[in-house]
């Protein structure tokens, strides 16, 4: 191989490999993949970025050879690594992350006996600059009632809704694809407590996902799920996790009775939505308190290669007292680099 | 007051600058091209030896002096549906309406002189079409690193560039664009310039652009904006070194796109190339070659 004799090799600047305790992770944060990798090889990327293929040989010796060869053929496989002359002129990402609002997403909870009034919430949160919105219904409801919230939003900033609902029989497939095909804003719809189990049901042209589960989402405590499905993969999430909290950083709840808070899991209210505007519950002195909590501050998570892709949970913790404690609905050990449950096998 | 001309489809980064205006309390107002002659009003005023202008954006009114900036990010095309069928004959008809769109366009004009009075990002009316090779002129004036290139029309001075600059293109000396005819495209199209082509010719012929082939590291992509450049490589798979089995490449597996530091002297050149045509921001395009030049 011509190239490796003359030229250097370099990580491209979006494949960012992240050292866990048994093994590593290259995050393609371009184009939304992840790789595991063993540490070995995370040594060389750290060390010897912007290096010949001799000097690493020279270092590690002729007897490494074909390891190291093995390991060149697989960040070529996959690209993400190119060989050039000037390695200097190809700089890291700019690690900066920043968001033109002071809230990037909002959870709205609600059940039977909620009185909200959406088109206040809705039109306080896009003055916050708030473009992506989760509805959690542990009651049932009517199209026509989700339409009539839907209307709220209208000429505000909001861009995406998610939402979760209790099943009834009004609620099924045709009904649920033609109302999301008509209301494009939705970008997720879980309908709960279902008779069946789908994952299939397609919006035709559009990447609107709609899924029926048997599971019941009767209150809050059904978050802080970590799982390899949940992991993201992109830039602004990647450079936003290895900054602040991946999940409480610009967020803001109103939960079933109307009190604010950062999640609607979190003890900590800060007035109600009735007498409180969002704005000034945001700008309380302890509001934020949480976001700033990253993921090298969190005790297990510090030591795991999945620390900047995966969501992160403050409300339900190991350590309930201990507010660095991992979260308590992970399963994954990151010094045996096992799950304890069946449910995740490594996507990758 | 900053105002935006924008176009209403398809236009996701005026929306996210808006955003950013938005959250840093800058006020501004966008107008979409294709409101230009219809929602939007205005009134161009110079009489008593003043020129004034008087804008109505959706019933709010601004003078010139309410305007702090425009950023005229382009233009869309224009709801104004002319009908002239009334008129019976075509030619007659066809007149009035190139008339019309000629009293529109010079409308335009001098609502945008105007309002160029005021800093804008792009002056509206600058000339943004400056043919290829005038804008090669531009940059090598500026010191930038353009291909070996010739408009030439006959068989000796092809054969004698063929000659220095073996695999050289051929290509359009126009901006040409791509056009359909009952749904089929055709495309003015770059040719590797062969022995069998050379053989065919005659001695004397229609004009014709002759470029040296460049092998390419990676392309570049410059941002240019007030003085910066902001700059990305592109890895288009062809030219990704690797061993891999082209087939397996799909949209799934998009170019790779990084982060690029141009050379201080290059980005000096970029910035004197734009001043002398008269833009203060706008994208370029450069060809990184495996011998290392980077080539406008
Ligand atoms: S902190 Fe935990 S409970 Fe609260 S929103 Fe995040 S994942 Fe859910
Ligand atoms: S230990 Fe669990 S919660 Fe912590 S980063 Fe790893 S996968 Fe996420």
């Amino acid at each position: 191989m011509n190239q490796k004799s003359i030229n250097k090799f370099k990580l491209f600047s979006n494949c960012i490999p992240v050292k866990g305790s048994r093994r590593s992770l290259i995050c393609d944060v371009q184009r939304g993949e992840m790789k595991l990798i063993p540490n070995g090889l995370y040594e060389i990327l750290s060390d010897y970025n912007g290096k010949t293929y001799d000097e690493i040989i020279e270092d590690y010796g002729e007897d490494n050879k074909p390891t190291i060869d093995e390991y060149f053929e697989f960040l070529e496989e996959n690209e993400f690594i190119f060989w050039t002359p000037d390695p200097e002129n190809f700089p890291d990402i700019n690690p900066e992350w920043d968001y033109p609002g002071s809230i990037t997403n909002a959870i709205i909870d609600s059940n039977e006996n909620s009185t909200h009034d959406y088109a206040v919430i809705f039109q306080q949160l896009s003055d916050l600059g708030c473009k992506a919105v989760q509805l959690r219904f542990y009651n049932t409801c009517s199209l026509e009632q989700i339409e009539a919230i839907l209307k709220t939003a209208e000429n505000t900033r909001i861009q995406h809704i998610d939402f979760f609902i209790k099943y009834n029989d009004t609620l099924n497939k045709e009904a649920v694809q033609k109302f999301c095909t008509d209301n494009l804003i939705i970008q997720f719809m879980c309908i709960h407590s279902a008779t069946t189990n789908d994952d299939k049901v397609e919006i035709e042209n559009y990447s609107t996902r709609v899924l029926y589960t048997t599971e019941a989402v009767a209150d809050h405590t059904h978050c802080g799920i970590i799982a390899s499905e949940y992991f993201v993969v992109n830039i602004p999430s990647f450079l936003e996790a290895k900054q602040y909290n991946s999940c409480l950083n610009r967020k803001i709840s109103v939960d079933i009775n109307g009190d604010i808070r950062n999640c609607p899991s979190l003890p900590k209210t800060y007035g109600n939505i009735t007498t409180t505007s969002l704005h000034s519950a945001l700008v309380q002195k302890d509001f934020k308190d949480l976001w700033e909590i990253n993921k090298d501050q969190i005790e297990i998570c510090k030591d795991c290669e999945f620390r900047f892709v995966c969501t992160d949970c403050r409300a339900f913790l190991k350590e309930p007292n201990d507010k660095f404690s991992k979260p308590g609905k992970c399963t994954y050990d990151p010094y045996t680099a096992t799950w304890a449950d069946n449910a995740n096998i490594d996507a990758t | 007051m900053i105002f935006i001309f924008s176009t209403e489809d398809m236009e996701v980064t005026t929306c996210e600058v808006m955003d950013w205006l938005y959250t840093l309390q800058a006020d501004c107002r966008r107008i979409n091209g294709e409101d230009f002659f219809t929602d939007f009003t205005w009134t161009y005023d110079i009489s008593d030896n003043k020129e004034h202008l008087y804008l109505n954006v959706n019933g709010e009114q601004f003078t010139l002096d309410n305007i702090k900036a425009l950023w005229y990010r382009r233009t869309g095309g224009s709801r104004i549906k002319p009908d002239f069928t009334k008129i019976q004959d075509e030619k007659l008809s066809r007149k009035m309406e190139e008339y019309m769109w000629s009293e529109l366009k010079a409308s335009r004009t001098a609502f945008f002189n105007s309002i160029s009075r005021k800093p804008c990002l792009t002056y509206p009316n600058a000339n943004h079409n400056v043919d290829k090779q005038e804008m090669l002129y531009y940059a090598i004036q500026s010191g930038l690193t353009v291909p070996q290139t010739i408009i030439a029309s006959s068989k000796a001075e092809l054969v004698n560039f063929y000659n220095k600059y073996p695999g050289c293109i051929i290509k359009a000396i126009a901006n040409s664009e791509v056009f359909e005819i009952d749904n089929k495209p055709y495309f003015p199209y770059t040719e590797m310039v062969s022995q069998e082509f050379i053989n065919t010719l005659p001695d004397r012929f229609f004009s014709f652009l002759l470029q040296e082939h460049l092998t390419k590291e990676c392309e570049i992509r410059t941002f240019y904006l007030d003085g910066e450049c902001y700059s990305m490589a592109i890895f288009s798979q062809k030219d990704a070194q690797t061993q891999v089995d082209f087939r397996r490449y799909n949209k799934v597996k998009p170019n790779r796109n990084v982060p690029y530091k141009l050379p201080e002297d290059i980005e000096k050149q970029i910035k004197d190339f734009m001043q002398s045509v008269n833009l203060n921001t706008g994208s370029l395009d450069i060809i990184k070659t495996t011998d290392g030049r980077h080539v406008f």
